[in-house]
């Protein structure tokens, strides 16, 4: 159990708790996920987003009283079994395309890394990456940790749009962005997988506590892949 | 059939209500109408609980013709609103007959209005909503926006009636070109430097033409920010300002992200969050700092004249 003790919570705006840990090397991306689960299947009037070092709380201000909520917010926390049963258990494979054509940001990388086009794949596709988290829009999964070697920023100007399965690198993480719109990351490959379907029961194909793989493929596997 | 048949789209009509709850730690953001206050104010005009599904319009209306009488309602920004060719003016409730041509103009101030209607629309319902996400194409009519020759049903049974939110006035709305919106602090607000942290009200940004219902991208002398992209990802809602390392910030709309990696310099207030959804590309905008005490008084007042704002 995590002890409230561990943990700091913040104010912001009219209608928002913010929820850390005191110390740095405390955090656990997947806490905050399993807390906000805990905390919207007990409190229906309230909403509750996890990042991946922190849970933001949004609470009616009308309605509700902060100084109550924050309350809650701690009793809610002495009730939440965190399981670790599941913990990385489950695990997908992600086909993954690098040819140029998909790889909008590979020049900037080899440049900033100092690697070969090559070896960034290899670093890429080689490691077995935990789902840390869920979120930026429906389907995006942030993987980690990323490989030192290929650690970069985000981008210092969003791009307004990327493809669907357009697969990003930023800092510790890697992710794929499953809709087509505006991307914060550097882009290196593209994958033809639908991760959000909505004419499944469960439109959610990978969610936190799983473990991912990429398959390279070739730009024809892709064409073919996306055809079906 | 009883339904509502679009002879022209407008520029982008769409399904909407007060937006999905408890998905956002799934990835999926609340959408709804972009203007809340002004959705909820046609709801209860009409008599009909806040959250019930309606039209948004952008820039432009639609025409289409009724196949069964209703009562409407437009509110938000003023799109001259005309039943068989006779002007209705804006938050007035109207009776129309089956088979009435309806017509919605231009916003010539903000962008973006609603029409309710006293029957319910049918509408694609996702997680507990019947919010558009065009993204994602879920929610709405088929997750898109209404083309021409499109056709959406009224539900055969009666609506619930709500008149206990029914305001004895409307909501003011005083729409022009510049814009004033208040903030407070966000989590990252320390990492402004010099004027940008001390005098944000000093700033004033164009809004820029790339905007949409995710945000609003604001133009201008570059915030001075100490960012370099490695910002940990961290909860985003609508009406949080983020702002990139190039300086220019961002404004979150109904369709925010759940989750990014951009300071999160301020909030809009609760007050003026509405407002979001009427700022159009080539407004120009300043922005007004106050304490999340005086928002909350500011919200708290506003709510004692309309009640129906506890639903937003």
């Amino acid at each position: 159990m995590v002890s409230q003790t561990l943990l700091r919570i913040d104010d912001f705006g009219e209608d928002f708790i913010q929820i850390t840990f005191k110390e740095k090397k405390d955090n656990d991306p997947y806490f905050f996920w399993q807390f906000s689960q805990h905390i919207l299947q007990l409190r229906t009037n309230l909403e509750a987003v996890p990042g991946e070092d922190s849970l933001v709380v949004q609470f009616n201000p009308l309605t509700q009283d902060r100084a109550g909520i924050k309350e809650e917010i701690l009793s809610l926390l002495e009730s939440l079994d965190v399981s670790t049963v599941d913990k990385f258990e489950r695990s997908v494979t992600v086909p993954i395309c690098y040819d140029d054509e998909f790889a909008l940001d590979i020049e900037q990388v080899t440049t900033s890394t100092g690697l070969t086009k090559q070896e960034i794949i290899d670093e890429h596709c080689q490691k077995n990456y935990e789902v840390k988290m869920i979120g930026f829009t429906p389907g995006f999964v942030y993987l980690g940790d990323l490989s030192e070697k290929i650690k970069l920023p985000r981008l210092s100007s969003p791009r307004p749009f990327v493809s669907e399965g357009s697969v990003g690198i930023a800092n510790n993480r890697t992710g794929i962005y499953p809709l087509e719109g505006p991307a914060g990351w550097s882009i290196i490959g593209r994958t033809p997988m639908t991760l959000f379907d909505l004419t499944k029961t469960d439109p959610f194909l990978i969610v936190p506590g799983m473990r991912l793989n990429f398959e390279e493929i070739t730009k024809l596997d892709f064409k073919a892949m996306l055809r079906n | 059939m009883n339904g509502i048949e679009f002879i022209s789209s407008g520029v982008m009509t769409t399904i909407q209500d007060l937006g999905r709850r408890h998905s956002r730690n799934m990835g999926v953001p609340s959408s709804g109408a972009a203007d809340p206050e002004s959705a909820a104010l046609a709801n209860a005009l009409i008599g009909k609980r806040a959250n019930s599904a309606l039209l948004e319009f952008t820039f432009v209306g639609p025409k289409f013709k009724l196949h069964a009488p209703q009562r409407l309602v437009i509110t938000g920004a003023v799109m001259k609103l005309k039943i068989n060719g006779v002007h209705v003016p804006h938050e007035t409730i109207i009776n129309a007959d089956a088979g009435s041509l309806v017509e919605i103009g231009r916003a010539m101030h903000g962008c973006r209005s609603y029409l309710a209607f006293s029957d319910n629309i049918t509408a694609d319902e996702f997680l507990d909503s019947v919010s558009t996400y065009l993204p994602s194409k879920l929610g709405g009519f088929k997750g898109r926006i209404i083309e021409k020759g499109d056709f959406i049903g009224f539900e055969e049974r009666g609506y619930d009636l709500d008149q206990s939110m029914k305001p004895e006035s409307s909501l003011p709305t005083n729409y022009v070109p510049s814009w004033v919106i208040r903030i407070t602090e966000g989590p990252e607000y320390d990492r402004l430097v010099g004027l940008s942290k001390h005098a944000i009200e000093e700033h004033e940004f164009l809004i820029d033409n790339d905007s949409n219902r995710m945000g609003i991208r604001l133009y201008g002398a570059p915030l001075e920010i100490e960012e370099h992209g490695q910002m940990i990802s961290s909860p985003m809602f609508p009406g949080t300002i983020q702002c990139p390392p190039n300086g220019q910030p961002i404004i979150l709309g109904p369709d925010a992200q759940t989750l990014g990696g951009y300071p999160r310099i301020f909030q809009v207030a609760k007050i003026d969050r509405s407002l979001i959804g009427q700022l159009r590309p080539g407004d120009r905008l300043r922005f007004e700092k106050i304490s999340p005490q005086e928002g909350q008084e500011l919200w708290r007042d506003k709510a004692r004249s309309f009640p129906i704002l506890s639903h937003i």
